[in-house]
């Protein structure tokens, strides 16, 4: 009930954490059955049933309510220098609409042995003549759910955003990074939400009104479900890793002792871009559907396009680091996290370079390619953003610190972990291997079972993570010198203009609404203070 | 800004909803108990949303919405009909996919070359377009008013009229329609996009009739108007959704029944009739003959 945007977002965090742990205990149960070949831990529903729904935990209950709800409904006020969201009732619907839509897709996951069509549900698989009853409609009344709380949210974000900002901070000198990232994220939300909105109504129209939307037999098309799903399917990839991209420009400046992170306006630029071409690329999740030569020529080109402002921002990156850390031991942990974000999710990058070529993707479409690819850019890269930014703002939200080897185990079995399971994968793929496939040729023995070997990995790093949570609040470690940078002082403090020196982060902030004032002497550059009057 | 129930309260009802009509549409309860558990939930719905609404209108009466609120809240508002633009835009992309190449199955002819017999645009559907466009005058009429300083409910109650009359016009077509949602892809697409207008229509409505009764009360001022200019967009997003639906889908997607292209060709072709180089003039009249 609350209205508190730091209590709500705090529990998008802990509604994000939980889900994460589902989605990867189901990740688990796949990598234990692909361990050797043939069908011998699940049967093939349940299997289908499994893959679907970590699918779905991960990305819709996962990584969305952690970095926008947790992160966003957190930071933004406090960047902006303002009490709260612009309509804060609003915000705490969004958390409300998103506990319901995991509510429902519990209800599908756990009724008549789930849903086993992907996370993707294209028909006639989803249809009433292959998945009968109720999974598939509980599945799809979530994902109305969730959409409706992502719209509110993303509403409230771009609000906040546009009108909230103290008086003379114009729009293009909005320093912090993620702020610019979620502002993006918002967009593509409010944009894409509602086509799938419309796909997932036409989906049960026709599975229990007899309409003809995907039916070829009424002059229907099951690629307009493709369409309809990629069309939001794409920009939701953005989604995912734009308020990644934030996290870690505010980790790697802040690691390397620098204001902001490099080229900071043409990283503004390149957040948006990113936003923007995400709309135009959906055709490339539809290479083998039979589209025509022109057009799979242009989800080509436009594709590679996106990898422009996608390389501007890793090389701003690195920029960043340069000149910075002189002893990588010494750095904070979350540094960890981002460097190997930068190095990963790089390497998914260049994956989907190669996936967006139509001529290639013939190949590799729906092959463990695709795979590699996705979890790399997401098992590494959101998932890497989320750990560092977690810890990043630990101390901020708690006040206290965790043990520092502790932190470095959970990730260096994370990373060898996650890399173990997902780089064979691109040879899996490139030898043949199909995905969502429980079965497989001897041949792809070996790789998998190394993949299912990283799985365990992983099986312990999270561990590692339960014991290092386990371990802070334990000993509750308090913090002695927060390392902020002075102008994020400002904005992480509670608004008296140099900052927060009591941990954790009060309730209420920003209270007395300081007012920004611009000083400019002659030609020299404006010079930003904050002052309470 | 203190807690609040309703939050909580409609996403309960949402959940209970979702979960009725799963049940519902698989014949696992009965169907008293789906209509019947939708119809009391959406009551309840309409009875949080409107306490809900209550508490919005005692803080504006008390002075809570500070002039960057109530900028807050038109913005809001603005981008929701954003989303419904998108989510309007995914309905005739069904359409669009469907009519711009029709499938083997329809004999490659929009409308389909059997069991579809389409409406004739230019007899009641042309009524409805003409009241709804009317309608958005009238609604401008009234924010004119209110604006002014006077709350003349009249225009308010001319547009509330108008659109009660449009829903009635449709709901009159829809009885006497040669074709149900379940004949193909043209009767899905045709009653997925009329009827979730429709939807939006009546929404709008009890949204225009609200303002009604604040225009009646002389509620409004020039300093304190927002819900009856937000009401207004709404009923103008409403209208420029149904002409779109009818020049694409009324018009354009059942040329062929009513005017041929052959047709129009030979209209065309009448400019060489008597000549041989057409002037300007021709060319203009070849250009823009269309009928």
């Amino acid at each position: 009930m609350s209205v508190n945007h730091k209590d709500i977002g705090t529990i998008y965090l802990y509604m994000g954490f939980w889900s994460g742990l589902i989605g990867l205990s189901l990740s688990h149960c796949m990598r234990v059955e692909l361990n050797h070949p043939g069908e011998w831990l699940l049967g093939g529903y349940t299997y289908h049933s499994i893959m679907s729904m970590h699918a779905f935990m991960m990305i819709f209950f996962f990584v969305m309510p952690t970095s926008i709800g947790g992160l966003g409904n957190w930071f933004i006020p406090l960047m902006l220098k303002t009490k709260d969201l612009a309509m804060p009732r609003l915000n705490n619907l969004s958390v409300w609409l998103q506990l319901g839509s995991l509510f429902l897709m519990m209800m599908a996951f756990m009724s008549s042995g789930g849903l086993g069509c992907g996370w993707t549900m294209y028909p006639p698989l989803s249809s009433i003549e292959f998945m009968d009853g109720i999974p598939v409609d509980l599945a799809v009344f979530s994902l109305h759910m969730a959409g409706m709380s992502s719209i509110a949210g993303s509403i409230n974000f771009l609000v906040t955003i546009f009108n909230m900002r103290l008086g003379a901070l114009f729009f293009m000198h909005l320093n912090p990074m993620l702020i610019w990232t979620l502002f993006g994220t918002s967009i593509l939300l409010v944009t894409s939400v509602p086509v799938l909105a419309a796909g997932l109504t036409l989906l049960i129209l026709d599975r229990h009104f007899s309409t003809s939307f995907y039916y070829p037999e009424g002059g229907g098309d099951p690629i307009l479900w493709q369409h309809l799903f990629w069309f939001f399917g794409h920009p939701e990839v953005y989604i995912l890793i734009l308020p990644a991209f934030g996290v870690i420009s505010h980790i790697l400046s802040r690691s390397s002792a620098k204001i902001h992170v490099f080229g900071k306006i043409g990283m503004s630029w390149a957040s948006m871009g990113i936003a923007w071409m995400g709309f135009l690329v959906w055709g490339h999740h539809m290479f083998v559907a039979g589209l025509d030569i022109d057009t799979r020529a242009y989800f080509t080109a436009a594709t590679l396009m996106i990898a422009v402002p996608t390389g501007v921002k890793v090389f701003n990156w690195i920029a960043t680091i340069y000149g910075g850390m002189y002893r990588l031991k010494a750095t904070h942990p979350s540094t960890f996290w981002a460097l190997g974000f930068v190095l990963l999710f790089t390497v998914g990058g260049l994956t989907g370079v190669i996936l967006a070529n139509a001529a290639l993707s013939t190949l590799l479409h729906d092959s463990y390619y695709v795979v590699a690819h996705f979890h790399y850019v997401l098992s590494m890269g959101a998932v890497f953003a989320i750990f560092g930014g977690f810890w990043f703002w630990f101390p901020f939200w708690t006040g206290m610190v965790p043990r520092k080897d502790l932190v470095l185990t959970h990730f260096c079995l994370t990373f060898i972990g996650v890399n173990c399971t997902f780089f064979p994968m691109h040879w899996l793929g490139l030898t043949g291997m199909p995905r969502r496939y429980q079965d497989y040729p001897e041949m792809h023995t070996a790789w998998q079972a190394i993949a299912s070997a990283g799985g365990y990995c992983s099986f312990l790093a999270m561990g590692m993570f339960f014991a290092t949570i386990w371990e802070v609040f334990l000993v509750e470690r308090p913090l002695i010198f927060p390392f902020f940078v002075r102008s994020e002082s400002e904005y992480y403090g509670t608004g008296a203009g140099e900052g927060n020196t009591v941990l954790p982060c009060g309730s209420h902030t920003n209270g007395q609404l300081p007012k920004f004032v611009i000083f400019k002497h002659k030609e020299k550059k404006p010079y930003y203070c904050t002052v309470i009057m | 800004m203190g807690s609040s129930p309703w939050p909580a309260c409609v996403s309960i009802i949402t959940i209970s909803l979702f979960v009725n009509m799963a049940f519902g549409f698989n014949r696992l309860v009965s169907k008293t108990e789906l209509w019947g558990g939708t119809l009391v939930l959406l009551i309840l719905l309409m009875l949080v949303c409107g306490a809900w609404w209550e508490s919005l209108s005692l803080e504006t009466l008390v002075g809570m919405n500070t002039a960057q609120e109530v900028n807050n809240m038109k913005l809001a508002f603005a981008l929701f009909i954003w989303s419904e633009i998108f989510f309007f835009i995914g309905l005739f992309w069904a359409f669009f996919h469907s009519a711009l190449v029709p499938s083997d199955e329809l004999g490659c002819m929009w409308p389909p070359i059997v069991g579809i017999m389409p409406m004739d645009p230019y007899a009641l559907p042309l009524l409805g377009v003409t009241i709804l466009v009317s309608s958005g005058y009238s609604a401008n009429w009234a924010v004119k008013t209110v604006k002014a300083g006077f709350n003349d409910w009249r225009s308010m109650g001319v547009t509330v009229g108008l659109g009660i009359l449009f829903s009635c016009l449709q709901l009159y077509e829809y009885k006497s329609a040669g074709f149900t949602m379940q004949d193909g892809i043209y009767g899905s697409c045709f009653y997925l996009i009329t009827g979730f207008h429709g939807l939006h229509v009546l929404a709008g409505t009890m949204f225009n009739i609200y303002c009604l009764k604040m225009m009646v009360y002389g509620s409004y001022s020039p300093s304190h108007m927002t819900s009856i200019q937000m009401s207004v967009w709404y009923w103008h997003f409403v209208d420029i959704v149904w002409v779109a639906a009818y020049l694409f889908i009324y018009i354009w997607g059942n040329w062929g029944m009513y005017v041929t292209p052959y047709a129009v060709w030979m209209k065309k072709m009448e400019i060489f009739e008597h000549k041989n180089w057409p002037g300007i003039v021709d060319i203009l009249r070849f250009l823009f003959t269309i009928y």
